[in-house]
């Protein structure tokens, strides 16, 4: 036990108290939270910046408008439903096609409206939002993630979680859904996390309930040594995101469309701490440079920049031997 | 992190906390145990009612020639009244009396009962002895003259003849005369007026006694009755299922006769209240030392001043912020999960009046069987407030019939279910079975026994009598329970759960 103690603080993984009395307490604004929380606001915000996220479609607001549902998703085949507060991706509709009154889902569940309009509900009464309050419900595009993911992720969308402290990329992982997390790319629901080399945008070891792996569980394909599509741009839009949200200490997640390339899926303010279990490396070591270098960038591209140099496999390791290397 | 505001103020907190207990311990001599071998009892009763138009008259039995309880103390709370006392039959009484009452109306009438040490319960009476008088007549009397001879034939003096007639009256339901002495009817109040009738017949005086178990912080006590008969110069007491005369140290003779315990002149009913405690050394101290103003002063402004009924509340209510600390403590400090922030110290106290096993088999029972009517009703696919209050429903009607069900097994245990806050475990249900849908069963048990583990360790805390009677006369050590939690909200250790979340990296770092 005492074992175990010594390694994690030695390592520098930041436990759930330090994460809320160390970096979100005294870093994250209460009044900022709205703009993460509601999925809507965080989307008004980011195309207002000329940041790219998935198209809205409508926005149900309440229970009268279930009625207009048909015709509000006429014309649409594929799309997906989620709540604007919800947490940890739950009561997410992703349809992938539809013959005449029949939705298919991605898990290959069959929805009529009826049960569409009964979900649509069930978000607006706020089973799924943070705290239980009544949440709205968003019709957006359906994202089509790119070919390279397609061996790795079994029916859910995967995305990449990058953790950003005082506006610099810390750290980042791809979250890949498999059977167990039905389709959901939440870790502790069973999804693969896979640690990503800031450097150079390569995964590096690969963790799936706490144990490290090399395949994905369900195709069998490695999960380890793939290049992340546009990872500049992907930090570039993780640098960006703190101007527009104001929270010191977030997480972005991005999912990568064949055809859009990246575009921000949500913002977290209170982004859980398994990243470290996927790059098997603490956060705090990266967070104390960070803190050393405050207020000597420029601007965005020079912040990339500074991730890409201190955070990448090769300095990590050179730099302290404390920082986390993962094996691959 | 740099920032000592909160160290200081806890630090603060915390001298400030243990001074007055030092004080209150060292300068005053509060105890610190709750004195087991006392044998002072404070016995109140409490009387509410609501007054109507003009004069109002309340008269409330005064307990006297109490056996072998001597009544050192006695106080009235009742503001605007006129008290007085009377004497009807064999008791005394208190009367309070007031020209204009409107409203609602709360008295007090508490008395401090000391056990006089080698005293007898056996009453002596120097006068001739009384006349018994036959009040029984037609179908009663022939019932009770029968039952007699039956008793005599198994007796050979007074007081075997008298256990033998409340033995034979102990046959109700089973015997037709003893049905037709009792109306049909079966109660503790009614065999011993019954025992006193019959015992008549034979010309033995003997009269029925109400009175209280003496029993620590019991709250709505309930009356128990014996009778008491006459033979060589004493008033012998006799239990009704009694094997010999004589009565248990801690029975407490309140009145004697038919008298009710309360008569008044108002239209409705009379709510009484009666507590039973055992009187803390302070009580007694106070009344007897003379003590400085600023001693005087710290024990006027402590609990020990509220009414009895009250101060049994107290000692409850001062026990949740120790529940809650500890629950801080499993949360921040352990990282056990649990559904609702503080749901597992309400349980807790819910379980002090189901006893810990039976608590938590109907807690399971009762959410088990919920979370069944909740899957169901996922299928009829309800809005969520009213399926909200379905479940709230079924839950009810769950405790309805679990109570009538152990009830009827002869489990009384079951009937305490009906005092488990029932939004608590609504919401629970709704918040395991949402848990269940998206995260999987295992994650919603483990968070429901997490639940049940915490609700288990606060209950255990919160139910030691050591502690309460601590917390009760110390009450400022909550201002050093503020200071812990101030601390613990501090803390940006570890939990010791994530010690096994990160196990991974043990490997790594060695």
């Amino acid at each position: 036990m005492l074992q175990t103690l010594r390694s994690l603080k030695k390592l520098g993984i930041v436990g759930l108290n330090a994460r809320n009395a160390q970096y979100i307490l005294p870093n994250n604004a209460r009044e900022n939270y709205p703009a993460v929380d509601d999925k809507l606001l965080t989307k008004e915000i980011a195309i207002a910046a000329g940041l790219a996220v998935p198209k809205l479609y409508d926005v149900i607001r309440i229970n009268h408008e279930i009625k207009e549902l048909e015709d509000r998703i006429a014309g649409m085949d594929e799309f997906v439903i989620k709540p604007a507060q919800g947490s940890g991706g739950d009561g997410i509709l992703v349809v992938i096609s539809r013959s005449g009154d029949r939705y298919r889902l991605a898990s290959g569940e069959i929805l009529t409206l009826d049960e569409i309009g009964y979900h649509v509900h069930m978000i607006l009464a706020g089973v799924y939002s943070l705290g239980g309050q009544p949440d709205k419900a968003l019709i957006e595009y359906r994202v089509r993630f790119d070919p390279l993911f397609e061996k790795i992720a079994y029916q859910g969308v995967p995305d990449v979680r990058i953790i950003t402290y005082l506006g610099v990329p810390a750290m980042a992982m791809v979250r890949l859904p498999t059977r167990q997390s039905r389709g959901r790319a939440n870790l502790h629901q069973g999804a693969i996390g896979a640690g990503i080399d800031m450097g150079t945008g390569m995964t590096l070891s690969a963790v799936w309930n706490s144990r490290m792996v090399s395949e994905h569980p369900d195709t069998g394909n490695p999960v380890s040594d793939l290049k992340i599509p546009y990872w500049d741009e992907m930090l570039l839009l993780a640098a960006k995101s703190q101007q527009l949200t104001k929270l010191c200490y977030q997480g972005i997640d991005i999912v990568l469309d064949r055809d859009l390339g990246p575009l921000i899926l949500e913002m977290n303010a209170r982004p859980g701490l398994a990243i470290q279990i996927a790059n098997q490396a603490g956060l705090k070591p990266r967070f104390d440079i960070i803190d050393a270098h405050v207020g000597t960038h420029a601007d965005e591209p020079a912040r990339v920049v500074f991730a890409k140099e201190r955070f990448n496999v090769a300095a990590l390791a050179s730099s302290s031997g404390t920082g986390g290397v993962a094996r691959r | 992190m740099k920032n000592t505001h909160p160290y200081v103020l806890a630090a603060v907190l915390a001298v400030i906390g243990i001074s007055i207990f030092v004080y209150k311990y060292v300068g005053l001599g509060l105890p610190l145990t709750a004195g087991e071998s006392s044998q002072t009892w404070q016995i109140e009763t409490r009387l509410a009612f609501r007054a109507g138009m003009g004069p109002t008259k309340v008269v409330l039995q005064y307990p006297s020639n109490t056996g072998r309880f001597a009544i050192i103390d006695q106080n009235f709370v009742a503001p605007g009244y006129g008290l007085f006392t009377q004497v009807q039959d064999e008791n005394r009484q208190s009367v309070f009396a007031i020209r204009d009452a409107l409203g609602e109306q709360v008295l007090y009438a508490s008395f401090v009962a000391h056990l006089v040490p080698r005293s007898t319960e056996f009453i002596p009476m120097e006068e001739s002895p009384p006349e018994a008088t036959i009040r029984l007549i037609g179908a009663k009397l022939l019932a009770g003259q029968s039952v007699l001879d039956a008793a005599r034939a198994k007796s050979a003096d007074t007081p075997t003849l008298v256990l033998a007639v409340l033995s034979r009256l102990g046959l109700a339901g089973s015997d037709d005369r003893v049905d037709v002495l009792l109306d049909n009817r079966n109660s503790p109040a009614l065999v011993a007026g019954a025992a006193v009738d019959v015992l008549a017949l034979a010309g033995i005086p003997a009269r029925v006694v109400h009175g209280v178990r003496l029993v620590p912080g019991a709250r709505n006590v309930n009356f128990i009755h014996w009778i008491e008969a006459y033979s060589d110069g004493f008033w012998r007491p006799y239990r009704l299922t009694a094997q010999q005369p004589g009565l248990p140290e801690n029975y407490f003779p309140w009145w004697r006769g038919d008298a009710p315990f309360v008569e008044s002149n108002i239209m409705g009913n009379i709510d009484t209240l009666v507590t039973v405690a055992r009187a803390t050394e302070t009580t007694g101290r106070s009344a007897l030392v003379p003590l400085s103003f600023m001693e005087r002063s710290l024990l006027d402004f402590s609990l020990l001043t509220l009414p009895l009924d009250v101060q049994q509340v107290f000692r409850v209510i001062l026990m949740v912020p120790l529940g809650v600390l500890l629950l801080v403590f499993l949360r921040n400090v352990i990282g056990v999960i649990m559904f609702g922030t503080f749901m597992p110290v309400l349980i807790g106290l819910a379980f002090r009046e189901t006893t810990l096993l039976w608590g938590l088999f109907l807690f399971t029972v009762v959410v088990g069987a919920g979370l069944m009517v909740r899957v169901y009703l996922e299928y009829l696919k309800l809005l969520v407030v009213p399926r909200l209050a379905c479940v709230l429903i079924v839950v009810i009607i769950l405790m309805t019939f679990l109570s009538v069900l152990t009830h009827k097994l002869g489990v009384d245990r079951g009937l305490s279910i009906a005092l488990f806050p029932l939004v608590i475990i609504t919401m629970t249900i709704e918040r395991m079975s949402i848990v269940w849908d998206e995260n999987g069963p295992a994650t919603a048990l483990k968070q429901g026994l997490g639940s049940l583990v915490a609700a288990s360790l606060c209950y255990s805390v919160m139910t030691i009598e050591y502690l309460e009677h601590l917390f009760f006369v110390y009450p400022e050590i909550l201002i050093v329970l503020l200071a812990m939690s101030i601390l613990l909200g501090r803390y940006s250790g570890y939990r010791l759960l994530e010690l096994w979340r990160f196990r991974e990296f043990v490997k790594v770092a060695n």
